[in-house]
Protein backbone atom coordinates (compact mmCIF):
# COMPACT_ATOMS: atom_id res chain seq x y z
CA UNK A 1 0.00 0.00 0.00
CA UNK A 2 1.09 3.23 -0.91
CA UNK A 3 1.91 5.62 1.76
CA UNK A 4 0.46 8.75 2.15
CA UNK A 5 1.75 10.65 5.12
CA UNK A 6 5.53 9.92 3.47
CA UNK A 7 9.00 11.11 5.05
CA UNK A 8 8.79 13.78 2.27
CA UNK A 9 5.58 14.93 3.37
CA UNK A 10 7.26 17.95 4.66
CA UNK A 11 7.38 20.45 7.39
CA UNK A 12 6.19 23.45 6.98
CA UNK A 13 7.87 25.52 9.45
CA UNK A 14 6.11 28.94 8.53
CA UNK A 15 9.85 31.10 8.74
CA UNK A 16 8.20 33.39 7.57
CA UNK A 17 8.75 36.80 9.30
CA UNK A 18 11.28 34.96 11.54
CA UNK A 19 14.62 36.24 12.06
CA UNK A 20 15.88 32.50 11.45
CA UNK A 21 16.57 32.91 7.92
CA UNK A 22 18.50 35.67 7.97
CA UNK A 23 22.24 36.32 5.51
CA UNK A 24 23.67 35.29 8.06
CA UNK A 25 23.10 31.96 8.07
CA UNK A 26 22.88 32.09 4.14
CA UNK A 27 26.35 32.48 4.68
CA UNK A 28 27.06 30.20 7.24
CA UNK A 29 25.43 27.39 5.83
CA UNK A 30 24.13 28.18 2.42
CA UNK A 31 23.84 26.72 -0.95
CA UNK A 32 22.69 27.53 -4.30
CA UNK A 33 21.46 24.95 -6.61
CA UNK A 34 20.53 25.17 -10.21
CA UNK A 35 17.23 24.04 -12.02
CA UNK A 36 17.91 20.20 -12.96
CA UNK A 37 20.48 19.40 -10.61
CA UNK A 38 19.89 16.54 -7.74
CA UNK A 39 19.84 17.31 -4.03
CA UNK A 40 19.51 14.87 -2.24
CA UNK A 41 18.86 10.82 -4.06
CA UNK A 42 15.96 8.09 -2.79
CA UNK A 43 17.82 5.44 -0.95
CA UNK A 44 21.26 7.45 -0.24
CA UNK A 45 22.49 7.56 3.06
CA UNK A 46 22.94 10.91 4.61
CA UNK A 47 22.68 13.51 7.89
CA UNK A 48 22.00 16.74 6.74
CA UNK A 49 18.86 18.71 7.25
CA UNK A 50 17.72 21.21 4.10
CA UNK A 51 15.92 24.11 5.23
CA UNK A 52 14.37 25.96 1.52
CA UNK A 53 15.42 29.91 1.53
CA UNK A 54 13.71 30.72 -2.38
CA UNK A 55 13.48 28.44 -5.29
CA UNK A 56 11.22 25.72 -5.67
CA UNK A 57 12.13 21.89 -4.62
CA UNK A 58 10.32 18.45 -7.19
CA UNK A 59 10.21 15.74 -4.67
CA UNK A 60 10.34 12.32 -6.67
CA UNK A 61 10.07 8.70 -6.03
CA UNK A 62 11.80 6.57 -8.92
CA UNK A 63 9.63 4.12 -10.35
CA UNK A 64 10.00 0.16 -9.15
CA UNK A 65 12.44 -1.00 -12.30
CA UNK A 66 12.34 2.00 -14.26
CA UNK A 67 15.14 4.78 -14.37
CA UNK A 68 11.83 6.65 -14.61
CA UNK A 69 10.59 8.82 -11.75
CA UNK A 70 7.39 10.13 -10.71
CA UNK A 71 6.44 13.41 -8.95
CA UNK A 72 5.11 13.77 -6.02
CA UNK A 73 5.05 17.13 -4.61
CA UNK A 74 6.35 20.55 -5.11
CA UNK A 75 8.02 22.83 -2.03
CA UNK A 76 8.76 26.16 -1.00
CA UNK A 77 10.38 28.59 0.83
CA UNK A 78 10.40 28.07 4.51
CA UNK A 79 9.72 24.06 4.28
CA UNK A 80 12.15 21.64 5.31
CA UNK A 81 13.21 18.34 4.39
CA UNK A 82 15.59 15.57 5.53
CA UNK A 83 14.89 15.72 8.96
CA UNK A 84 14.06 11.88 9.72
CA UNK A 85 17.57 11.01 8.23
CA UNK A 86 19.05 13.17 10.05
CA UNK A 87 17.54 12.12 13.11
CA UNK A 88 17.53 8.02 13.10
CA UNK A 89 19.97 8.07 10.39
CA UNK A 90 17.82 5.57 7.74
CA UNK A 91 18.24 6.26 4.27
CA UNK A 92 16.30 9.07 2.17
CA UNK A 93 13.08 7.97 1.10
CA UNK A 94 12.99 9.83 -1.90
CA UNK A 95 14.76 11.85 -4.32
CA UNK A 96 15.07 15.82 -4.36
CA UNK A 97 15.74 18.11 -7.78
CA UNK A 98 15.92 21.63 -7.84
CA UNK A 99 12.79 22.89 -10.36
CA UNK A 100 14.18 26.80 -10.30
CA UNK A 101 17.69 27.99 -9.09
CA UNK A 102 17.43 27.64 -5.32
CA UNK A 103 18.99 28.65 -2.06
CA UNK A 104 18.83 26.10 0.74
CA UNK A 105 20.59 25.73 4.16
CA UNK A 106 22.12 22.45 4.48
CA UNK A 107 22.85 21.79 7.99
CA UNK A 108 24.69 19.17 9.25
CA UNK A 109 23.54 17.53 12.52
CA UNK A 110 25.86 19.90 14.65
CA UNK A 111 25.22 22.81 12.45
CA UNK A 112 21.50 21.64 13.13
CA UNK A 113 22.21 21.76 16.78
CA UNK A 114 23.44 25.05 17.02
CA UNK A 115 20.80 26.59 14.79
CA UNK A 116 18.41 24.85 17.16
CA UNK A 117 20.07 26.58 20.32
CA UNK A 118 19.76 29.80 18.61
CA UNK A 119 16.00 29.16 17.54
CA UNK A 120 14.58 26.89 20.36
CA UNK A 121 11.58 27.10 19.36
CA UNK A 122 11.75 25.36 15.78
CA UNK A 123 11.68 22.33 17.80
CA UNK A 124 7.73 22.95 18.94
CA UNK A 125 6.79 23.29 15.24
CA UNK A 126 8.85 20.44 14.28
CA UNK A 127 7.12 18.36 17.02
CA UNK A 128 3.46 19.62 15.61
CA UNK A 129 4.30 18.31 12.06
CA UNK A 130 5.50 15.29 13.31
CA UNK A 131 2.45 14.35 15.41
CA UNK A 132 0.37 15.05 12.90
CA UNK A 133 2.05 13.17 10.51
CA UNK A 134 1.68 10.12 13.10
CA UNK A 135 -1.79 10.25 13.46
CA UNK A 136 -2.58 11.05 9.26
CA UNK A 137 -0.42 7.38 9.22
CA UNK A 138 -2.54 5.74 11.80
CA UNK A 139 -5.64 6.77 10.52
CA UNK A 140 -4.47 5.43 7.02
CA UNK A 141 -3.77 2.29 8.41
CA UNK A 142 -7.31 1.89 10.42
CA UNK A 143 -9.37 2.97 7.20
CA UNK A 144 -7.50 0.08 5.26
CA UNK A 145 -8.54 -2.47 7.99
CA UNK A 146 -11.83 -0.78 8.45
CA UNK A 147 -12.32 -1.39 4.49
CA UNK A 148 -11.48 -4.81 5.04
CA UNK A 149 -13.43 -5.33 7.58
CA UNK B 1 19.31 17.41 31.67
CA UNK B 2 18.83 18.11 35.33
CA UNK B 3 16.15 15.75 36.81
CA UNK B 4 15.84 18.31 40.11
CA UNK B 5 15.22 21.35 37.60
CA UNK B 6 11.93 19.72 35.48
CA UNK B 7 10.75 17.86 38.62
CA UNK B 8 9.72 21.54 40.57
CA UNK B 9 7.17 22.01 37.86
CA UNK B 10 5.21 18.36 37.38
CA UNK B 11 3.29 16.42 39.38
CA UNK B 12 4.36 13.01 40.81
CA UNK B 13 2.36 9.73 39.43
CA UNK B 14 2.81 6.35 40.75
CA UNK B 15 0.85 3.54 38.67
CA UNK B 16 1.35 -0.16 39.41
CA UNK B 17 1.99 -2.89 36.81
CA UNK B 18 -0.79 -3.44 34.59
CA UNK B 19 -2.32 -0.25 35.48
CA UNK B 20 -3.37 1.85 32.50
CA UNK B 21 -2.12 5.42 32.60
CA UNK B 22 -4.51 6.57 30.04
CA UNK B 23 -6.68 5.35 28.07
CA UNK B 24 -7.10 4.99 24.00
CA UNK B 25 -10.57 7.39 23.19
CA UNK B 26 -10.35 8.98 26.43
CA UNK B 27 -10.10 12.83 26.79
CA UNK B 28 -6.94 14.57 27.64
CA UNK B 29 -6.74 16.07 31.25
CA UNK B 30 -4.83 19.25 32.07
CA UNK B 31 -1.95 16.95 32.73
CA UNK B 32 -1.39 15.80 28.87
CA UNK B 33 3.14 14.49 28.62
CA UNK B 34 4.57 12.07 31.31
CA UNK B 35 7.89 11.73 31.95
CA UNK B 36 9.15 8.40 32.63
CA UNK B 37 11.42 9.03 36.03
CA UNK B 38 10.88 5.23 37.46
CA UNK B 39 9.76 1.43 35.54
CA UNK B 40 8.96 0.52 32.16
CA UNK B 41 5.55 1.63 29.69
CA UNK B 42 3.96 -0.07 26.96
CA UNK B 43 2.28 2.50 24.66
CA UNK B 44 -0.11 0.98 22.41
CA UNK B 45 -1.65 1.92 19.23
CA UNK B 46 -4.99 -0.53 18.06
CA UNK B 47 -6.02 -0.49 14.70
CA UNK B 48 -8.37 -3.01 15.56
CA UNK B 49 -9.28 -5.33 18.59
CA UNK B 50 -6.37 -7.70 16.86
CA UNK B 51 -4.17 -5.61 15.27
CA UNK B 52 -2.10 -3.22 17.33
CA UNK B 53 1.21 -1.49 16.89
CA UNK B 54 3.12 -1.55 20.59
CA UNK B 55 6.17 1.12 21.74
CA UNK B 56 8.68 -0.10 24.69
CA UNK B 57 8.99 2.94 26.46
CA UNK B 58 12.17 2.95 29.48
CA UNK B 59 13.27 5.33 32.09
CA UNK B 60 14.00 8.84 30.61
CA UNK B 61 11.30 8.52 27.79
CA UNK B 62 8.32 10.74 27.23
CA UNK B 63 4.65 9.69 26.29
CA UNK B 64 1.55 11.20 25.81
CA UNK B 65 3.09 13.74 22.82
CA UNK B 66 1.06 12.17 19.91
CA UNK B 67 -2.19 14.06 20.62
CA UNK B 68 -0.51 16.93 22.02
CA UNK B 69 -0.88 19.14 18.99
CA UNK B 70 -3.55 16.87 17.06
CA UNK B 71 -6.65 15.56 19.06
CA UNK B 72 -8.29 16.51 22.20
CA UNK B 73 -8.78 12.79 22.62
CA UNK B 74 -5.63 10.04 23.09
CA UNK B 75 -5.15 7.89 20.15
CA UNK B 76 -3.16 5.52 21.83
CA UNK B 77 -3.51 3.56 24.97
CA UNK B 78 -0.63 3.37 28.16
CA UNK B 79 0.28 0.72 30.56
CA UNK B 80 2.45 0.00 32.97
CA UNK B 81 4.88 -2.83 32.04
CA UNK B 82 6.57 -2.68 35.76
CA UNK B 83 5.50 -0.52 38.68
CA UNK B 84 6.16 3.09 37.54
CA UNK B 85 7.00 6.68 38.52
CA UNK B 86 5.83 9.74 36.23
CA UNK B 87 6.35 12.90 36.20
CA UNK B 88 3.38 14.73 34.53
CA UNK B 89 3.16 18.10 33.20
CA UNK B 90 0.71 20.56 31.59
CA UNK B 91 1.28 21.55 27.53
CA UNK B 92 2.67 25.34 28.76
CA UNK B 93 5.03 23.80 30.84
CA UNK B 94 6.20 20.58 28.78
CA UNK B 95 7.24 23.63 26.01
CA UNK B 96 8.71 25.22 28.01
CA UNK B 97 11.41 22.61 29.04
CA UNK B 98 11.70 21.62 25.10
CA UNK B 99 12.75 25.04 24.39
CA UNK B 100 15.05 25.43 27.11
CA UNK B 101 16.26 21.90 26.61
CA UNK B 102 17.26 21.19 23.17
CA UNK B 103 18.77 17.07 24.19
CA UNK B 104 15.25 17.01 25.09
CA UNK B 105 13.49 18.31 22.22
CA UNK B 106 15.67 16.49 20.07
CA UNK B 107 15.24 12.95 21.89
CA UNK B 108 11.49 13.70 21.44
CA UNK B 109 11.46 14.28 17.74
CA UNK B 110 13.61 11.22 17.74
CA UNK B 111 11.17 8.86 19.22
CA UNK B 112 8.50 10.65 17.17
CA UNK B 113 10.39 9.95 13.80
CA UNK B 114 11.09 6.24 14.55
CA UNK B 115 6.90 5.66 15.66
CA UNK B 116 6.05 7.26 11.93
CA UNK B 117 8.84 5.21 10.68
CA UNK B 118 6.68 1.87 11.99
CA UNK B 119 4.01 3.30 10.96
CA UNK B 120 4.94 3.65 7.74
CA UNK B 121 6.70 0.49 7.83
CA UNK B 122 3.49 -0.81 8.16
CA UNK B 123 1.42 0.79 5.44
CA UNK B 124 4.41 -0.17 2.91
CA UNK B 125 3.30 -3.82 4.03
CA UNK B 126 -0.62 -3.38 3.18
CA UNK B 127 -1.38 -4.58 0.23
CA UNK B 128 -3.01 -2.55 -2.72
Amino acid sequence: MKISNHDYDLLKLGFEGEQAITNELFYKYGKTYEPKQIIIREGEFGKDVYLIISGKVIVAERLSNSKKYKMLATLGPGEIFGEMALLDGQPRSATLVAASPCKILVLSPENFEKVFKTHPRWALKILAALTKRIQNAFEQIESYYQGKK
Amino acid sequence: MNIEEIKKDAKLLKFSRGQKIYEDKSYLSDIKIFYILKGEVILRKKYTPLVKEEFHLNEGDWLGILELYTSKIRITEAEALTDVELLGFDKITFERILVSNIEISFKVIRMLSQILRKANERIKSLPE
